[in-house]
């Protein structure tokens, strides 16, 4: 039961072809274009939901700063929809992996860095040391601002990882026992599978979603930090 | 001789089980015509279930109900041992250095282990 419960973890090979690659393009493959003012049900929902993305992440920036809107937009629906993908029974969810999550989030956390320091030097420096500090304290406070600068991908990538895996552990550990109690007490069991197996799942729901929106938004305040 | 002639033309729906494979064999096998094989798939399914007028969630439920089917078939294996209570190690290499191995406690793998053949990190 104990290592049977990491095995969903386990990147999916066929025949020593890494298949996960066909999992990872799976969410691209399903959203759909069109050059039509007017088209179908699938995907004027998804024109409505990138529209509301676009003006709830981007309105915060300077026209500067929404340059990265294509970047940040396509971030946020391919995590969310890896997230919800990995929801359905059976499958593989690539962003339990800290390997793709911090393949993800170094690579935006240094572009918002070296942007910072190529076009405002001075004002990207200025953060290292907060307003109104007690002059004993400034070394001190210069490199905890800066090994929180280099922890901040870090945390990026693991908060994703975290959540979803652990996610995806508690969903596999309460259903286990579930079933275990199906024969032991049906009643305790009904009782576990809805108010405890039904309210996991719509939480899961929920943080597939929210995790998606914390790791594009801090992103997305990265850059705002160190551009305007 | 005029099967494998009027083979090539059909289409995949048309092909008969048993010959399936020679028909694959006989289409383009090219980088491009297999690519092409996949986007005119897709854009048949696409045409004939998404992008209809009032079109319901069924054409991509279908789509995620395929790739559940998918991924269970490829961890059937895992479930299957999981199921019939197994615990099997996994190949080690010669110099020591394992690939992920589990453990058990079943006397079969203890012999093993005495007789020497198998090596745990």
């Amino acid at each position: 039961m104990n290592e049977n419960l990491f095995a969903s973890f386990i990147t999916p090979t066929m025949m020593g072809l890494p298949v996960v690659i066909i999992i990872i393009m799976l969410p691209s493959m399903m959203l759909t274009s069109s050059n039509r003012l007017l088209s179908n049900r699938f995907h004027t929902f998804q024109q409505w939901v990138v529209k509301m993305i676009t003006k709830q992440m981007m309105s915060i920036h300077s026209p500067k700063g929404q340059t990265w809107c294509l970047m940040l937009v396509s971030l946020i629906i391919f995590i969310g929809s890896t997230n919800l993908l990995g929801l359905l029974p059976h499958t593989f969810t690539p962003t339990t992996q800290l390997s793709m999550n911090l393949g993800m989030a170094i690579p935006l956390w240094a572009g918002t860095v070296f942007l910072g320091f190529r076009h405002k030097m001075k004002s990207t420096l200025a953060h290292f040391l907060p307003q109104g500090t007690p002059i004993p304290l400034i070394p001190m406070l210069i490199i905890i601002e800066t090994i929180s600068l280099f922890i901040q991908p870090m945390a990026l990538a693991v908060r994703l990882t975290a959540n979803i895996t652990a996610g995806h552990l508690l969903m596999h550990l309460i259903g286990g026992a579930t079933l275990v109690l199906t024969s032991i007490s049906p009643p305790t069991a009904m009782i576990t599978f809805i108010s405890i197996l039904v309210l996991l799942t719509i939480l899961e729901f929920a943080v597939a979603l929210i995790q998606a929106y914390v790791f594009t938004l801090l992103v997305s305040l990265y850059l705002q930090i160190d551009n305007t | 001789m005029a099967s494998l002639v009027s083979l090539k033309g059909k289409k995949l729906m048309e092909v008969k089980l048993g010959e399936l494979p020679s028909w694959i064999l006989m289409q383009n096998s090219t980088p491009r015509g297999t690519v092409g094989a996949f986007q005119r798939g897709y854009d048949r399914y696409y045409n004939k279930c998404i992008n209809v007028w009032k079109g319901s969630i069924l054409g991509i439920n279908m789509v995620l109900a395929a790739y559940v089917v998918f991924s269970y078939c490829l961890s059937y294996q895992e479930l299957n041992h999981e199921q019939q209570g197994k615990f099997y190690w996994r190949r080690v290499s010669v110099d020591g250095t394992a690939h992920l191995c589990t453990t058990a406690c079943h006397t079969p793998i203890r012999e093993e282990v005495n007789r020497g053949r198998v090596f745990k990190s």
